[in-house]
């Protein structure tokens, strides 16, 4: 068995795209929150980005690809980017999460078959549809040929890619993996989640990707590289309420719960907390049930708005903020109080993931 | 740590439930008919594996009564499939629902459509003047993303352990079931509900027909004249717990998870890699991780879709891992009695291994009538055969390049790690 550390991270977020714009925008208290015409009004949406200078040999596969898909690959070629001497990428795992995912396409493709019929359905824009498209296309354009999976269960899918991946990491079933997870904006995303009753209203709606080299740490030491962070653990439990199962009002005591578990398993001071939503009550009190204390909480979502996967984007922001002590939590100027980061998610359905790095 | 099978439920198009499943794949039954869920009539092919009427039969309500299961239906078709297959994984298993909620019990579900069929029917009957966003009911908004199937099964078990859904198309309930088999192996969890569930719908249908992947007739798998699959729906359900935990029951054991493997071909959106090295790489790396000679494989549950590129890379991947010894090794594809499952088809598959170590006989691929030269292996042709097995594979190839496979062994087999 082999610790998994983090050594590089690849961002696509609306705060900035790659590690360092994200990190010079965060230390100066940014927010990338702002009402927009269009498609995505009232969300935050990622600027506009280049994937073909980050894959130019893939120009003709990225003629085929949804933007999810390039949203993906180019988180993954930003933290592949960020690992100078990451060698033989032919053997690492991809982990990515999506909840939504296509979901913008799949609606013209629906909307194509009613006013047109199957014969003009177009046959280019069906394989984009699986939610695993994006790792495929990553896998294909990297020549990475480890382990593949695709997770989808709502806002803990980004979460259970990055700790797939380390799990693998220990297990020894592969030495390294990109994982980490991205959804985008769009304007059936908002009006379905307008005509659910989804409580938009939390927090403004964000897009992005992001994606963590998860590796062991003897890979690492062997590569000269210093990580950003270790990976401890994660731990996973449903913390539904009674009631029906598309509903989204999480058990506090279930989450104060895992949380101690965590806090307990890992061994480590939790420092900061990294939580899903903006402001979920039931999700602030668990923490501070479980760890018994206050912590320091960020503002990402008010800062680069809220999507299913941005999991990846806290995970991310966990390691930064281990691996440079003067990066402040939050537009408070905040510190991280310990050697731990707490990321928790929360997902409809009651699915909880709770994951904890350390300083390396 | 050793990951036992405990029970498992299935709903397929030849069968609702194991035993009538069993008995389909034991007669050469076959599934594959007109699609009359919805108006099919437009598309290059208008078959489709569908299971027909109401699901509920006296049995499969007996089964969810004894498993504390309620087959709702107001979350669609995939979560009724899955909630009765689910039943009958639990009576297998000796467990109810109530049984489930201790925290160590975990979830990891398989899928692609989840609600979209309902989701679809709104859409595309709106009538003039309508919008769609002003009539369509909410919960048919909340039923769509593929997490839900997994939803309804965490409500209605109480499980309190880990949850994921993994969605990699074709390979989904395989991937999920080797991730249950991980979480085992690894403490996460001592018993993990795994498998699978989809339901016909038009995306898929027509997804598939644009593509010309699909046949207007039954499906042919490894034969010379095969022009496409036929998609198919249901759900299996397995429960996976850590042997010891099963001892300790006294819970019977219906077969070993031993190894799983899982890899991308880096080669294209839709195609498998011509060389068979993808679909290689998957089952070499269930038997290396299950810790066994290649010899020992008695029988291959083929992905086998009936497509062209499909089977022959197949095929050339078996050579790969098995050598010489794969022109003779039965490796049937039940695609051909059950139409292709999707999401859903690597733990209805994985139930007919099981089905077939139990009763001793080999699942037959049916409408097999021509060999094709480039496909080299023993499809058990039409007639399912008396046969005892006592390791076998099973495999599952998806969009995106995404192989897998499991390997399992009977539970007297005296083999593995």
């Amino acid at each position: 068995m082999s610790t998994p550390v983090i050594t590089s991270l690849g961002m696509l977020t609306p705060l900035g795209m790659g590690q360092q714009e994200f990190v010079d925008a965060w230390r100066s208290g940014a927010s990338a929150a702002r009402i927009e015409d269009g498609p995505t009004a009232g969300g935050v949406a990622v600027g506009k980005f280049i994937l073909r200078k980050a894959f130019p040999e893939g120009r003709a596969l990225m003629r085929r690809m949804d933007r999810l898909s390039k949203m993906i690959c180019m988180s993954g070629a930003l933290a592949r980017d960020d690992a100078p001497g990451i060698g033989d990428v032919s053997r690492l795992a991809l982990g990515v999460g999506t909840d939504l995912g296509t979901l913008e396409m799949t609606w013209a493709f629906l909307c194509r078959l009613r006013d047109k019929g199957p014969e003009l359905a177009n046959p280019n824009d069906f394989p984009n549809l699986v939610p695993n498209a994006g790792a495929g296309y990553l896998g294909i354009l990297l020549g990475a040929r480890g382990p593949s999976h695709t997770f989808c269960q709502h806002s803990t899918c980004a979460d259970d890619a990055i700790a797939w991946a380390a799990d693998g990491v220990l297990a020894g079933w592969f030495d390294g993996a990109l994982a980490g997870g991205a959804e985008e904006l769009g304007e059936i995303r908002a009006k379905a989640m307008a005509r659910s009753g989804c409580p938009i209203t939390e927090g403004p709606a964000g897009e992005g990707g992001a994606m963590v080299l998860v590796e062991s740490a003897d890979r690492a030491a062997a590569r000269g590289v210093e990580p950003l962070a270790r990976w401890v653990g994660s731990w996973g439990a449903s913390g539904l309420r009674k009631g029906s199962p598309l509903k989204r009002e999480v058990d506090p005591d279930a989450v104060a719960e895992l949380v101690r578990i965590a806090a307990d398993k890992s061994g480590v001071e939790i420092g900061v907390a990294l939580l899903s939503g903006a402001g979920d009550e039931a999700l602030i009190d668990g923490v501070r049930r479980g760890l018994g204390r206050d912590v320091p909480l960020t503002d990402h979502a008010d800062r680069c708005g809220m999507h299913p996967a941005d999991g990846a984007l806290r995970t991310a922001l966990a390691a930064l903020l281990l691996a440079d002590g003067d990066l402040p939590v939050n537009r408070a100027g905040e510190s991280v109080r310990g050697d731990g980061a707490l990321v928790l998610s929360a997902g409809r359905g009651g699915g909880l993931r709770a994951s904890v790095l350390a300083q390396a | 740590m050793s990951v036992v099978i405990t029970g498992y439920g299935a709903i397929t198009p030849i069968g609702l439930g194991v035993e009538e499943y069993a008995a389909g794949l034991r007669s050469g039954a076959c599934g594959v008919g007109e699609i009359d869920l919805f108006d099919a009539s437009a598309y290059r092919s208008a078959k489709g594996g569908q299971i027909r009427g109401d699901i509920r039969t006296d049995a499969v309500r007996e089964r969810a009564a004894a498993a504390g299961v309620p087959l709702q239906t107001r979350y669609g078709r995939t979560a009724l499939f899955s909630l009765a297959a689910l039943s009958e994984a639990l009576v297998m298993a000796g467990l109810h629902t109530d049984d489930l909620g201790d925290g160590d019990t975990g979830l990891a579900f398989g899928g692609c459509t989840a609600g979209t069929f309902e989701s679809e029917d709104t859409l595309l009957n709106l009538e003039e003047g309508q919008d769609y966003w002003d009539i369509v009911p909410p919960m048919e908004l909340l039923i769509t993303p593929v997490g839900t199937t997994a939803d309804v099964l965490l409500t209605v078990t109480g499980a309190r352990g880990p949850v994921s859904t993994i969605s990699t198309a074709c390979s989904s309930a395989t991937n999920a079931i080797g991730l249950g088999m991980r979480w085992i192996a690894s403490g996460r969890a001592s018993r993990v509900i795994v498998g699978g569930g989809d339901g016909l719908c038009r995306l898929t249908h027509c997804g598939f027909n644009a593509l010309r992947l699909v046949s207007a007739e039954t499906p042919r798998p490894f034969d010379a004249r095969r022009d496409g699959m036929v998609i198919g729906e249901g759900a299996a359900v397995l429960v996976l717990e850590d042997a010891e935990r099963a001892a300790a029951r006294g819970a019977t054991v219906h077969g070993r998870l031993l190894g799983f493997g899982n890899g991308a071909e880096a080669h294209h959106a839709t195609q498998p890699r011509p060389d068979g090295s993808g679909a290689a790489a998957a089952m070499q790396g269930a038997i290396d991780d299950a810790g066994i000679d290649p010899a020992l494989v008695d029988y291959v549950s083929a992905h086998g879709t009936a497509t062209p590129q499909n089977d022959v890379t197949e095929a050339r991947g078996a050579h790969l891992v098995f050598g010489d010894r794969a022109t003779g090794l039965p490796m049937s594809s039940t695609k051909s009695q059950t139409g292709h499952t999707l999401g859903a088809s690597g733990a209805i598959e994985l139930a007919a291994v099981l089905l077939g170590m139990r009763d001793g006989f080999l699942p037959p691929t049916v409408s097999w009538g021509e060999p094709d030269p480039e496909i080299d292996i023993d499809p058990v042709a039409n007639v399912a055969r008396e046969a005892s097995i006592g390791v076998a594979l099973s495999n599952s190839f998806a969009f995106g390049g995404n192989d897998a496979s499991l390997c399992v062994a009977h539970p007297d087999a005296e083999v593995g790690r």
